[in-house]
């Protein structure tokens, strides 16, 4: 089996001396080779700060995290030398055009980069400064150099921030290349529909301590429906919830509506036949997303 | 999966990131630069025009004053020379090292911290040494146009009055001796970007870093010159990077040896004391 890409034991990181801030805690996490991994967390849950760790921007304080099989923090240039990065939030010198911008960072990793056809396809005009540039565009530019010159591991944090829909989808489709092509995808976000149609991997960072992570075929409450039958007959509506409880003990009577959750497909087929007698105006499914789960994981915690 | 080691040229680092910061600050340090040019002109114009006996009553006031600045050791110094040594230590050759020097310096260490464009430059093959190390030799680079631009200015002056003056002559003549004293301002102008230097590699913020190094730089300008006039604080001149810059002593041929060591030292311990701590430390998100 090869060596995982990235691989953190215990990573934590205290700010400050006693008491201090503990942003990150006891994060254990291995990224395979060849995958799209979502870094998933509310703001302030420890995201940036693991990711800063493994650019050595930030020295852990707990544990160990390598990339490639090298420290991150010893080894640095040697690790940044083979990575793209965006940071969440990218800034660049204003006063230069984009091309300016892109041909620095083309000198600084030494390498030829065709940052042309990159921006051709994000349709991004690098003949401009970039005091005019919107968000957007800074956000493209950001992508550019991060992807230009082909690495092999490509950290973004909330890559697809301030991007139209159209591009959000340019984006994923490149990011699914690189990955095709054997680059390993590592990107902490928001957008949770992007994830879930994105990510082989997904891990929950809540309070800098690693929630869960795993395969979103893994994850059971994704196989989860939310079910709603409204209904005209009043009277037989007791009867019917009381059937229905059996099945799915989340279910509530709201007005002439019989609303709750079943754990698989199979029990939203036996909620519906327990039903029976009720004079059913519609029914409405819908499966619960990634979205749900970050909020039932999150919770009022947030 | 084997790990691939790849390290940078760290030469073509250094030269990409010195072009940079060299462009950047270009407009300001050229403005820099020309008024600086103007001003040693013109002061070699204005020597001339004063007269003989307006040049005597001045210096019959002002020794008092320069040897207060300088710390004595004027004697056997001639009318030109005096009016010279008070342009090299002229409070305007401060404001241009500050404004040509460390203002740029400190912008491009911790004011890519607090910009935020850190992130990327450092998201690259980068060793973290190379940025306050080009920055560095960055400033060695203005260090040098200054140096220059101050000999070029002396001459220029000498030139517009012409050695068929005794004016003109007499600045011609002195001149050369001058080079020596460009030798220690070009040390004091390295004292003042280390301090930049250590400010802003232990800084996250720009103006945090810039309010602490014009503000030692100007406490030692003044601790200098005060010292000179009231004895209470003239045990504590030694402080003063100033006090290690004396043109006079060399113009009468005395050597300044222990003094240029002092002020290469101190340089030296401050860069790579900034350069390893920044090497070490954390750099915070924008």
């Amino acid at each position: 089996m090869s060596e995982p890409v990235v691989e953190t034991l215990g990573l934590g990181k205290l700010y400050g001396k006693r008491p201090g801030h503990r942003a990150l805690s006891d994060l254990d996490l291995t990224v395979e080779r060849g995958e799209i991994f979502g870094f998933l967390g509310p703001n302030g849950a420890g995201k940036s700060t693991a990711i800063r760790i493994l650019l050595g921007l930030l020295k852990a304080t707990e544990g160990s995290a390598r990339v490639f099989g090298l420290d991150v923090w010893s080894q640095s240039t040697e690790v940044r030398s083979r990575l793209g990065y965006l940071p969440g939030e990218p800034r660049f010198r204003e006063k230069q055009t984009g091309r300016q911008i892109l041909r620095l960072f083309a000198d600084l990793r030494q390498r030829s980069c065709d940052y042309d056809a990159l921006a051709e396809r994000l349709d991004l005009e690098l003949d401009r400064s970039v005091r005019a540039y919107s968000k957007g565009m800074k956000q493209k530019l950001g992508l550019i150099q991060a992807l230009m010159h082909d690495p092999e591991l490509v950290i973004l944090d909330e890559p697809t921030s301030g991007l139209d829909p159209f591009t959000q989808r340019t984006v994923n489709e490149m990011l699914r290349e690189r990955r095709n092509a054997g680059a390993t995808i590592f990107f902490s976000s928001h957008v949770l529909p992007e994830v879930e149609g994105l990510c082989d991997r997904v891990a929950l960072l809540r309070s800098g301590r690693l929630l869960r992570c795993s395969t979103l075929a893994e994850f059971d409450e994704l196989r989860r429906r939310r079910f709603e039958l409204p209904f005209s007959d009043q009277a037989t509506a007791q009867s019917a919830l009381a059937r229905v409880t059996e099945v799915s003990s989340s279910v509530q009577l709201i007005e002439r509506c019989l609303v709750g959750r079943t754990q698989t497909v199979s029990d939203l087929i036996t909620v519906i036949n327990s039903a029976e007698g009720l004079e059913l105006d519609g029914i409405k499914i819908e499966g619960l997303g990634l979205e749900d789960l970050f909020y039932e994981s999150y919770g009022s915690s947030r | 999966m084997s790990a691939r080691i790849e390290r940078p040229n760290v030469g073509r680092l250094l030269s990409t990131l010195v072009r940079r910061n060299l462009s950047a600050s270009a407009t300001g340090t050229a403005a820099a630069l020309t008024l600086l040019f103007l001003f040693f002109s013109l002061a070699s114009y204005l020597f001339s025009t004063f007269g003989q006996t307006n040049r005597d009553a001045m210096m019959a006031i002002s020794p008092e004053f320069l040897i207060a600045f300088f710390g004595g050791g004027l004697g056997g110094l001639k009318a030109v020379d005096l009016w010279l040594i008070t342009l090299y230590a002229h409070p305007l050759l401060i404001v241009v090292l500050v404004a040509a020097v460390v203002a740029p310096l400190v912008r491009d260490v911790c004011g890519e911290i607090d910009r935020g464009t850190i992130d990327l430059l450092l998201g690259c093959p980068v060793p973290r040494w190379v940025l306050p190390t080009s920055v560095w030799l960055s400033a060695q680079i203005t260090l040098a146009a200054i140096a220059l631009v101050l000999w070029c200015a002396a001459y220029a002056g000498a030139a517009i009055l012409g050695t068929d003056s005794a004016e003109g002559s007499a600045l011609f003549e002195a001149l050369p001796r001058y080079r020596p004293v460009l030798v220690q301002y070009w040390l004091l102008g390295q004292s003042v970007v280390a301090l930049g230097i250590w400010f802003s590699a232990r800084s996250s913020l720009s103006s945090r870093a810039m309010g602490k190094t014009v503000g030692l730089v100007i406490a030692s300008y003044f601790l200098n010159l005060l010292a000179g006039l009231w004895s209470v604080i003239e045990p504590l001149r030694w402080l003063s990077i100033f006090h290690y810059y004396q043109p006079q002593p060399i113009l009468v041929g005395q050597s300044q040896a222990l003094e240029q060591l002092i002020l290469a030292i101190f340089s030296l311990v401050l860069v790579v004391g900034a350069v390893t701590w920044f090497e070490r430390r954390d750099i915070d998100g924008p």
